[in-house]
């Protein structure tokens, strides 16, 4: 075997021999890493798995077409997601026709101090089991944008950066899908 | 009122949540076949375009300077082996 220790190389190390050397070998590496992560993110966003194998598929094509313009300044696996969330979003938009949301910022910034309180109280006693039951119910924009942020630790700047929409037009997002998720939970406990 | 403590353990206890949802199970087997198929497909398809764009003019320059060769050749050159 060429590279006998690859495992131990870093996404960037394996990168650079992609580029210096051609290797298709290496590709596949870099696929075995991130394909599964990516189909079910797309999977988890969607919840079909035919147009989840699809939408991986695409990505890991236009990360394996582009991988020559990755820099290096963040890290591999969010460049990767942001593809991800990226194709999820073009394909949500194609499949809805969403029309871009006029957001008024306004809005998030006078919420009320009871409101937020009540929503994160709800939220604090969240577990996993419920977690996903709950996210299941969930409109997949809004699973994108908590995804983004709790599984993938984004900052809202680079959510804005993906998803083309202003930092307090995520902020006020992320607040409603929250918000969802917390009275989902609401309801579950209550029929419990 | 909540503080900015509370709010980090609520933050803290989400992305835990979040992050024990990651995969146990592989991405369909088919997958990697369908993503390495499509890929050499593209390579195909962009060797055709570079046959027929770059290298086709190449070969069409390379082309017109071995037909050209034999005339400066004969302007120049020795035609006793071509008239026997």
């Amino acid at each position: 075997m060429k590279y006998p220790d690859v495992a131990k190389y870093s996404d960037l190390e394996i990168i650079q021999k992609i580029l210096e050397e051609g290797e298709r070998a290496l590709l596949e590496v870099l696929y075995d890493r991130y394909a599964t992560k990516v189909y079910y993110k797309c999977l988890g966003i969607l919840g079909d798995k035919d147009i989840a194998k699809d939408l991986a598929h695409d990505v890991m094509i236009k990360v394996f077409l582009n991988i020559a313009k990755f820099r290096g300044t963040s890290q591999f696996s969010s460049w990767v997601y942001s593809i991800t969330y990226n194709q999820c979003m073009d394909h949500i938009r194609k499949r809805k026709r969403i029309p871009q949301e006029s957001l008024n910022t306004e809005d998030f910034q006078y919420l009320s101090t009871e409101e937020i309180e009540l929503e994160n109280k709800i939220l604090e006693d969240l577990k996993l089991t419920q977690l996903e039951r709950l996210l299941d119910q969930l409109k997949p924009d809004d699973k994108m944008i908590l995804l983004m942020r709790y599984q993938d630790s984004f900052s809202t700047r680079q959510i804005a950066e993906i998803l083309s929409i202003s930092e307090s037009a995520v902020k006020m997002r992320l607040k409603r899908s929250r918000d969802k998720l917390a009275e989902q939970l609401n309801e579950l406990q209550d029929e419990n | 009122m909540k503080t900015k403590e509370d709010n980090n353990k609520i933050r803290q206890n989400l992305e835990e949540q979040f992050k024990s949802l990651l995969p146990t199970e592989d991405a369909p087997l088919e997958l990697k076949e369908e993503v390495f198929n499509t890929l050499d497909t593209l390579s195909l398809v962009g060797d055709i375009v570079d046959l027929f764009t770059t290298k086709f003019s190449e070969s069409e320059v390379a082309f017109l300077e071995v037909i050209q060769a034999p005339q400066t050749e004969n302007e120049t050159g020795d035609f006793t082996s071509e008239i026997i």
